[in-house]
């Protein structure tokens, strides 16, 4: 039903802008005109040809992106309460609106290619692969070519790529508008179209839409500037973003895990969310940061991220920064204890055998959440440290202080420590909340952490080392990385087990 | 009528006291042994120096010391279901009006007497060196005061930094009254100001920060302007009264 639904929107398309698509019709037709002098005279081929008028940035933006906007705007106002009552809900009739936008582009824009195939042809020579564009530094036609033909050698893959893209970015944008249109008010996505509009152009004629791409609408319909100008990270981060906003538009909702009573009273769902939203805004504080002083390497997030402080270099951002990531599951982890304190008369308390197997089970929960936020996160670190180069600012700091080189094995050796950190934090945690209570054990331990941040001489209390400290114990011929890594795994296998023991002892008969 | 509300007052004081006392003694502890270190460890030009380089690390707990001791009652309070035996004789919300004042009234003090026993602390050992091109404390807010009349500038910055906490500790009361789980409650203002320390810094907007406001010639002098410090004021003020609408309709809605 929906494929007829969609074929006759795809009909309907055609027929209802009219006068649009001609307009755009005789603009593609003066830009092809007008970019032929300019092939012929870099002797270009077909399809080098085709791919100079398909990307030109100022026919898509100033010409197919506002007629476009106007035929999506349309196409989503136009449905009919008649219509509407129709659909099973309103997931499915955006579901329809954005799949017969996207065919209906998709048609539009091969139709496009064909007619300037076919004003290029009687002139130009059909070619497989690219030509060499070397040369011209200064000459920003032939930079582009050049741009493309290192992405791909084939110029039609380079032309479907660009296309597509195209439709990526245009089917966002559709989604974008449904969703406005569909949960907010009809008379906001006239607000928002225009909104998106003048954001583009400002983005576009500033430096605006490099440093934050994913609010600018150029990024997510030319391709060239998405990946060639904006750099991978920033390519994957608003290809993400467009995905994210089509999937939403389309009715998908993250799985809903049922999850035990248990885990819900001691981390929540929403406590897990809360930690992951902190630490993508931190990665993301960073990346903006780079992005802005352009020096945009994805290593280089990794080691601003973790470098935490020492004795040489004592940075009050790096010690909160390292602060923030290993304290912040701690914190959920006393929210969460408080909390059983709280309701600790509660039924699903009392199911189990013993105090010692409830606490047991509660603990499995802390460990399983520090263990999954710690494998989450450093995984992440890990990948974003592998994609990135060692020609970043801060590796080449790091070599020219210590001589040691930031390797991927010494990176995933650091990222060992701070998970076992992690953990050691986490049993210490508990450990103090057993004596006194979970306030003063967070307290006490930020409080022990400031101190080892604040005296030199104390660094090896420090108890949220970074990239630094690490550096700096590595250096040191004492074996204090060792030793420290010792007695945190000793620590941890020791109240651990004790806890175990706790059943067991429980279960005993007197 | 009015002894009846002063007895109320000083009941509450008093239940206060001892906390009041006992982080009084730790807050002035701490303070001395900053600024004692601080003292042998930094070139100090004026006598006042020893005091703003030592409390400048307590402060990063200065949220805590004005909310732990004194946010307390008013949590028991709400948490033991004791408003509705008080509402027999007195409307709650009068009743923890006086108990709140107790507490501000107490924060207040503690605040001042600390702050103005560190400056006197700092003038009493402060080794001054003569002969030595430094830092000028001329740029500061009435920085000729600083260097000049520290004790009368000691007087204004301790009042000056009790209404701050006061500020901190009205934060803590509203979610003291709102908030069921103890450790948020307690350890959010702490929280709040750190996370917002960390993203003024972060973004470079460290001089609209709210912990500019009581850190004492945190930033470079260019900086330090009265406006910036008030705007910081003003956004945590905004940010209090945004709370408090928050919390307030968010019980409603679950009542």
């Amino acid at each position: 039903m929906n494929i007829k639904i969609i074929k006759s929107k795809v009909n309907n398309l055609f027929l209802a802008n009219k006068a649009l698509l001609l307009l755009n019709f005789c603009v593609l037709c003066y830009i092809a005109g007008s970019v032929r002098e300019t092939a012929i005279r870099y002797q270009l081929e077909l399809f080098d040809y085709a791919l100079l008028v398909l990307v030109d940035h100022y026919y898509v933006l100033y010409c197919l992106l506002p007629i476009l906007l106007i035929i999506i705007t349309k196409h989503i106002r136009n449905s009919s309460d008649i219509e509407k009552v129709r659909y099973r809900n309103i997931n499915q009739m955006m579901r329809v609106e954005i799949s017969s936008f996207t065919a209906w582009l998709s048609l539009y824009l091969l139709s496009s290619l064909l007619i300037v195939l076919l004003i290029g042809l009687p002139t130009f020579k059909p070619n497989l692969f690219a030509g060499t564009f070397s040369g011209g530094n200064h000459d920003e036609i032939l930079l582009l070519l050049d741009a493309y033909a290192s992405f791909s050698r084939m110029p039609i893959v380079s032309i479907l790529t660009a296309l597509l893209y195209h439709v990526f970015g245009l089917t966002t944008l559709t989604a974008l508008l449904s969703l406005v249109n569909n949960k907010i008010h009809q008379r906001a996505t006239i607000s928002v179209a225009v909104i998106i509009l003048i954001l583009t152009f400002i983005g576009f004629h500033t430096s605006l839409s490099n440093q934050f791409p994913i609010l600018f609408f150029s990024n997510y319909i030319i391709f060239h500037r998405g990946l060639f100008i904006n750099g991978a990270p920033s390519f994957f981060l608003t290809v993400i973003t467009g995905l994210g906003i089509i999937l939403i538009a389309h009715g998908y909702r993250p799985p809903k895990m049922k999850a035990s009573m248990l885990k819900e009273l001691t981390i929540s769902r929403k406590m897990k969310l809360t930690t992951m939203l902190v630490i993508v805004g931190l990665i993301l504080i960073d990346y903006f940061q780079l992005n802005y002083e352009r020096n945009l390497n994805s290593r280089e997030i990794v080691i601003r991220l973790m470098l935490g402080t020492n004795t040489e270099f004592r940075s009050f951002i790096g010690w909160i920064k390292s602060s923030l990531i290993y304290y912040l599951p701690i914190f959920f982890v006393g929210l969460s204890v408080s909390k059983i304190n709280q309701y600790q008369e509660l039924p699903v308390f009392m199911r189990f055998e013993s105090y010692a197997k409830l606490n047991w089970n509660i603990l499995l929960q802390y460990v399983s959440y520090i263990l999954r936020y710690a494998g989450c996160f450093l995984g992440g670190l890990i990948v974003m440290f592998l994609i990135g180069n060692n020609s970043s600012f801060m590796s080449k700091a790091l070599y020219e202080s210590f001589g040691v080189q930031l390797t991927t094995f010494l990176f995933i050796g650091c990222v060992l420590v701070f998970m076992l950190t992690m953990m050691f934090n986490l049993i210490l945690f508990l450990f103090v909340v057993k004596v006194t209570n979970e306030i003063v054990a967070l307290v006490g331990i930020i409080v022990l952490s400031f101190i080892s941040y604040l005296v030199p001489g104390l660094s090896f209390l420090n108890i949220n080392p970074g990239i630094l400290t690490i550096f700096e114990d590595i250096q040191q011929t004492f074996p204090l990385l060792h030793i420290k890594i010792t007695l945190m795994t000793i620590f941890i296998i020791a109240f651990l087990g004790l806890e175990k023991r706790k059943i067991h002892a429980c279960n005993q008969t007197h | 009528m009015n002894r009846i509300y002063m007895r109320l007052i000083w009941k509450s004081i008093k239940r206060i006291l001892p906390a009041w006392l006992i982080s009084s003694v730790v807050y002035t502890l701490v303070l001395f042994f900053s600024v004692y270190s601080s003292n042998h460890t930094s070139l100090i030009m004026y006598p006042i120096q020893p005091y703003i380089y030592g409390s400048e690390p307590v402060d990063l707990f200065f949220p805590l010391f004005t909310t732990l001791p004194f946010v307390w009652p008013v949590f028991f309070l709400r948490i033991n279901n004791f408003l509705e035996y008080v509402s027999l004789r007195i409307k709650p919300g009068r009743y923890i009006a006086y108990q709140a004042s107790a507490s501000l009234i107490l924060c207040f003090f503690m605040v001042f007497l600390v702050n103005i026993t560190g400056v006197l602390f700092s003038l009493l050992i402060a080794n001054t060196v003569n002969n030595v091109q430094g830092p000028s404390l001329a740029g500061y807010i009435l920085g000729e005061m600083q260097m000049m009349n520290p004790v009368h500038f000691g007087l204004l910055w301790s009042f000056y930094k009790a209404i701050i906490g006061l500020l901190i500790c009205t934060l803590g009361l509203i979610l003291a009254y709102y908030v069921k789980n103890m450790f948020l409650m307690f350890l959010a203002p702490f929280t709040v100001i750190f996370l917002e320390n960390f993203l003024t810094a972060i973004t470079g907007l460290a001089r609209y920060s709210f912990t500019t406001t009581f850190v004492l010639n945190r930033l470079d002098s260019s900086v330090m302007l009265p406006k910036n410090l008030l705007i910081g004021i003003y956004m945590f003020i905004i940010l209090t009264f945004a709370v408090q609408r928050i919390l307030a309709r968010y019980e409603h809605q679950n009542n």
